[in-house]
């Protein structure tokens, strides 16, 4: 066998082999590698790369070899999941780098961080004065997580004690003119509905670029067309609250007006009824 | 009070009922959907109410 021929046939092979082995170390490695894991994935790619090209070398001790360095990565892997000092002693623990709002210089050094390092991490969280730091941990991967003081925190909704009504994930329906069938059948909406909804806009879904169901039934489209804008649709919620205001409030000017006791009584019990629905639907309706 | 302004007052609320229910038709979150139905079948009970009383007004019984 020609000697290119072989090197084809181990790099297929191993390419395979390291599909199915790094498959086995679960998703984690992609994101947060440790120091651990990162060596281990240097060595198992330099294993690799040396038994494609050495030619001398045999094929399968080379794949022994990759095995090895993973299946016992995988076990700590494993045992860590059971053991919180086992976890600890492999992947590393967190280091506080600043409480209290003060910078704990001991940690820093014993981290090896310059303060201008320790500066650039805090950018990166959109943090430039170390002064509105509460607290700051430095991870076993090497990323600074921050929590803010509490008046330099950003505003929530709960913070000013406003309502909101929940909202689901928009889904995007249609994409490149054609309707996404699954995601109907998702939300439980046909291609009828779809159908209709489009109409009432008028457009046609072949000249829909990207189309999204909002959590609030308002379908939001971009069409192929930047020049045509639709998307000034106007919300329904405001508008029935202040119909109902109103009614309420016509209610309560009849219940005065009647003459009949009967009918003051009707009017007064109904207008009541309406107070309740605003107070009810009032966050659904924003 | 005039029997118009009743008239109006019927037109919204009917108004506001199916504004509830195709609203309620559309959202996602199912809490949503439950409260605005439940509000649409309260607006339900004031609009039979106050379709009585219409009549009564159209139609004194002396």
């Amino acid at each position: 066998m020609p000697e290119y021929l072989t090197i084809i046939i181990r790099a297929t092979s191993i390419l395979v082999v390291l599909f199915f082995v790094t498959k086995m170390l679960g998703k984690k490695q992609i994101s947060e590698l440790s120091f651990f894991e990162y060596i281990i994935g240097n060595t198992v790619g330099s294993i690799g790369a040396e038994i494609i090209t050495g030619l001398d070398n045999s094929f399968i001790h080379g794949v022994i070899g990759i095995i090895a360095f993973i299946s016992i990565p995988f076990a700590a892997n494993l045992l860590a999941i059971k053991s919180k000092h086992l976890r600890e002693f492999l992947d590393g623990k967190g280091t506080v780098l600043i409480r209290d709002g003060n910078i704990i210089e001991k940690n820093l050094k014993k981290e090896r961080y310059t303060p201008d390092e320790l500066m650039k991490l805090l950018r990166r969280k959109s943090v430039f004065q170390f002064s509105d730091v509460e607290f700051a941990i430095l991870e076993s991967t090497g990323e600074l997580n921050v929590l803010l003081k509490r008046e330099k925190q950003p505003l929530t909704p709960s913070d000013i004690n406003l309502k909101v009504a929940p909202i689901k994930e928009p889904r995007t329906v249609i994409m490149d003119g054609k309707m996404i069938n699954e995601a109907l059948e998702f939300i439980g909406k046909s291609n009828e509905w779809m159908t209709s909804e489009l109409e009432k806009l008028g457009v046609s879904v072949e000249s829909i670029f990207i189309g999204q169901l909002e959590s609030n039934g308002q379908l939001i489209i971009d069409q192929y067309d930047d020049s045509i804008s639709t998307n000034e649709s106007v919300d329904e919620g405001p508008y029935l609250v202040a119909i109902l205001n109103k009614c309420q409030a016509d209610l309560e000017l009849f219940a005065l007006s009647a003459h009949e006791e009967q009918a003051k009584l009707m009017y007064i019990k109904n207008s009541e009824k309406l107070k309740k629905v605003i107070q009810d639907t009032k966050k659904y309706l924003q | 009070m005039k029997i118009t302004d009743v008239r109006i007052c019927l037109l919204n609320l009917k108004k506001v009922e199916s504004g509830l229910s195709s609203l309620s038709l559309n959202k996602a979150d199912i809490v949503a959907k439950k409260k605005l139905q439940s509000a649409m079948l309260e607006v339900c009970e004031v609009i039979d109410d106050v379709k009585e009383r219409l009549k009564e007004l159209e139609h004194p019984q002396r």
